[in-house]
C-alpha cells in the first residue's frame, strides 16, 4: 500500500461519561475515495468533528504527512490541506452562491485590507485567480447559472452542492464529505455520485466520505471503515465489506457473534 | 415651505449621523452577535478625549485622538469582558455592556462634571444659505462625511475579506473558522469600527447648535438601538434607513412640535421612540430584515 496521506490513530472523544469514538484508527491512501459508513450513532460524525478540531481528543491522533492535525487550531487546518462539509447544511442564507465560493478562497487570501480597499495589483491578481477558482468550482457542480442567488432561495439539492462547493474552492487535497447525499432520492444522489467522481479526477482529490446510502457507498468508494458504537468493526473494499458478516449483523441488529460462528462452520 | 425645506434639511443631516451611530451597532451585532448598549459609553469617551485633546494640540488632533479612543476603548471592551468571558451566552454578554456602558459614562460624568467642554472645531457657529434653506455649517459637513464614512464602510462590507468574514462570522462561527478565518481578529476589527463610528457621529452631534460635551450626549447613542430594529436587526442597509428616517421624524417634531399644543411639547425627544412602535407594529420584523429570502 502507497504511503496514507491521513492516518487516524487512537482516537478517543468522550462526551462525560459517554465514548462516543473508541481507539478508532484507519488510513487513507491518496487518490482513494474511502468510506465511512455504520448505523446511527455510531460516530460518523462525530469523527469528522474530531479530526477537524471541533471535538476535543481524549486519545489519539490525526496525522497528515507526518504532522500531527490534532495539535493545530482547527483554523489551520485549512491550510494543510483539510476542507469539509457538514451532515446539516451550515450555510448564510442571505450571502450570494458566489460570496459563499469565495470564503472558501478566504484561507489563500494574502492580501490584507488595506491592499484590497486600495485595489494595489496584487490584490487584484488574487481577486481574478480566485474569481476564475470559484467559476469552474462552479460549473462543474452546475451552479453556475446560480453564482448571484442567495443561498436561502435555493432548493435543498443545490445547497447541498453549494457546501461542497465551498470546501473544493479551498482546493484541498482531502476532501470530507458528510452524507452529501442525504436527503436527496435516487437519481439525485446518483448524479452527486459521478459529479464527486469527476471532482477527484479533475483536482486529484482524496475523499472521505461520511454516508448512509448504501447504494452510493458500494459504486463509489474503493476502501470502507465501518463504525459500531465508536468502534470500528471492519476495515476493507466495498466487495469485502459487502460479505463481512459482522458488517450484516451490525446493519441487521442480529448477534454478530452469532452469525460470525455460523459463517464459520459453514466456511 | 420654508421650514418645511428647513426641516428636511436637517433631518437629512441628522438622520445621517445617526445612521453613522446605528451602523456601528449593527457591525457589532453582526460580527458578534451581542447587541452593544455600550454604545453611548464609547461615544462620550471619544468625545471627551477630542475636547481634552483639541485644547492644547487642536481640532483635527482632537478628531483622531477622539475616534482612537472610542476604537480603543471598544476592543478593550471586547477583549477583555466579552471574547474571553467564560460565557458565551449573547443575552448575558449584552446585558453586561448595559453595566459597562453605566460605570463608563459615571465616570466620564464625574470629569466633565457640570461644565460644557468645547471641541473647538473651526468652523463653530457659521451657518449657510443655500436658497430657502439655513442650515449650520456644521451640519453640512456631518452630511457629506456621514455619506463618505457609510460609502467606505460598504465597500470595505462588501468587496473585501474582511467583509466576507464579518458576514459569515456570527451565523457559522465554526465554519468561517474550518475555513481558515480569525474569528479573535473578525470580532476585535468590528468592535473598534463600531467604537469609531460612534464617536464620528458623537463629535458631529456635540457641535453647533449643541453647546458642546457634556454626560448627555451619551444618551443620544440610544438613538441607534431604535435605528438598528427599524430598520431590520442585523442589516447593514436597514441601519442606515432606519436612521435617517428616525432622523426626519425628529426634526420635523422639532420644527412642528411648538405648533401642536402642549401634549407635543417633548415629541421630538420621544419620535424615535413612537416611530419604533409603529413600525413594529406594522411590520415587526423591521423594514430590512437580514433574513428576508427564504424558501421553505
Amino acid at each position: 500500500m502507497t504511503e496514507p496521506v491521513l492516518e487516524v490513530e487512537g482516537l478517543t472523544v468522550r462526551f462525560g461519561g459517554v465514548v462516543a469514538l473508541d481507539d478508532v484508527s484507519f488510513a487513507v491512501a491518496p487518490g482513494r475515495i474511502h468510506a465511512i459508513i455504520g448505523p446511527n450513532g455510531a460516530g460518523k460524525s462525530t469523527c469528522f468533528n474530531a479530526m477537524t478540531g471541533l471535538y476535543p481528543l481524549a486519545a489519539g491522533s490525526v496525522r497528515m504527512a507526518d504532522e500531527r492535525l490534532d495539535l493545530l487550531h482547527r483554523r489551520r487546518i485549512i491550510g494543510r490541506g483539510i476542507a469539509r462539509t457538514f451532515q446539516n447544511l451550515v450555510l448564510p442564507e442571505s450571502l450570494t452562491v458566489a460570496d459563499v465560493l469565495r470564503l472558501g478562497r478566504h484561507h489563500r487570501t494574502r492580501a490584507g485590507l488595506l491592499a484590497t480597499a486600495l485595489r494595489l495589483p496584487r490584490a487584484r491578481g488574487e481577486r481574478r485567480a480566485d474569481d476564475q477558482i470559484v467559476r469552474s468550482v462552479a460549473e462543474i457542480l452546475g451552479l453556475e447559472p446560480h453564482l448571484a442567488d442567495p443561498v436561502g432561495v435555493l432548493p435543498y439539492g443545490l445547497r447541498k452542492k453549494t457546501e461542497i462547493a465551498r470546501a473544493l474552492c479551498a482546493e484541498p487535497t482531502v476532501l470530507l464529505l458528510d452524507e452529501p447525499v442525504a436527503g436527496m432520492n435516487d437519481a439525485e444522489s446518483h448524479a452527486l455520485g459521478e459529479c464527486i467522481r469527476e471532482c477527484r479526477e479533475q483536482y486529484e482529490l482524496t475523499v472521505l466520505l461520511v454516508e448512509h446510502d448504501m447504494e452510493l457507498v458500494m459504486n463509489l468508494s474503493d476502501h470502507v471503515t465501518v463504525l459500531q458504537s465508536g468502534r470500528v468493526i471492519a476495515d476493507a473494499s466495498p466487495q469485502q465489506i459487502q460479505q463481512d458478516p459482522v458488517v450484516i449483523a451490525a446493519y441487521l441488529g442480529a448477534d454478530a457473534v452469532e452469525m460470525r460462528e455460523e459463517a464459520a462452520t459453514r466456511g | 415651505m420654508d421650514s418645511l425645506l428647513n426641516a428636511l434639511a436637517s433631518g437629512l443631516s441628522l438622520g445621517a449621523l445617526y445612521a453613522v451611530m446605528a451602523l456601528g451597532f449593527v457591525v457589532i451585532y453582526r460580527a458578534t452577535g451581542v447587541l452593544n448598549f455600550a454604545h453611548g459609553a464609547f461615544l462620550l469617551v471619544g468625545v471627551y478625549v477630542a475636547s481634552i485633546v483639541s485644547e492644547k494640540h487642536g481640532y483635527p488632533a482632537g478628531v483622531l485622538a477622539g475616534l482612537l479612543a472610542g476604537a480603543v476603548v471598544a476592543v478593550i471592551a471586547e477583549t477583555v469582558f466579552l471574547r474571553h468571558s467564560r460565557t458565551q451566552d449573547h443575552v448575558t454578554l449584552t446585558i453586561l455592556t448595559l453595566g459597562l456602558n453605566l460605570l463608563v459614562v459615571t465616570e466620564v460624568s464625574r470629569r466633565i462634571g457640570t461644565e460644557t467642554l468645547p471641541l473647538r472645531d473651526p468652523v463653530g457657529n457659521e451657518v449657510v444659505q443655500l436658497g430657502a434653506i439655513t442650515m449650520p455649517t456644521v451640519r453640512l459637513i456631518a452630511l457629506v462625511v456621514a455619506m463618505v464614512a457609510i460609502a467606505a464602510f460598504l465597500l470595505l462590507f462588501r468587496y473585501t475579506n474582511w467583509g466576507l468574514s464579518m458576514r459569515v462570522s456570527n451565523q457559522d462561527g465554526e465554519v468561517a473558522a474550518l475555513m481558515g478565518v480569525r474569528l479573535s481578529v473578525v470580532s476585535w476589527t468590528s468592535w473598534a469600527i463600531g467604537g469609531a463610528l460612534a464617536v464620528l457621529s458623537g463629535l458631529f452631534l456635540a457641535s453647533f447648535p449643541t453647546p458642546g460635551v457634556t454626560p448627555a450626549l451619551a444618551d443620544t447613542a440610544f438613538r441607534a438601538f431604535p435605528a438598528a430594529v427599524i430598520g431590520g436587526l442585523g442589516s447593514v442597509g436597514g441601519a442606515l434607513v432606519g436612521g435617517v428616517m428616525l432622523g426626519m421624524v425628529e426634526a420635523f417634531a422639532a420644527t412642528y412640535e411648538g405648533s401642536l399644543g402642549s401634549w407635543a411639547h417633548n415629541l421630538s425627544g420621544i419620535s424615535a421612540w413612537v416611530l419604533l412602535l409603529v413600525v413594529l407594529l406594522l411590520r415587526p420584523q423591521g423594514l430590512f430584515s437580514a433574513r428576508q429570502v427564504q424558501r421553505v
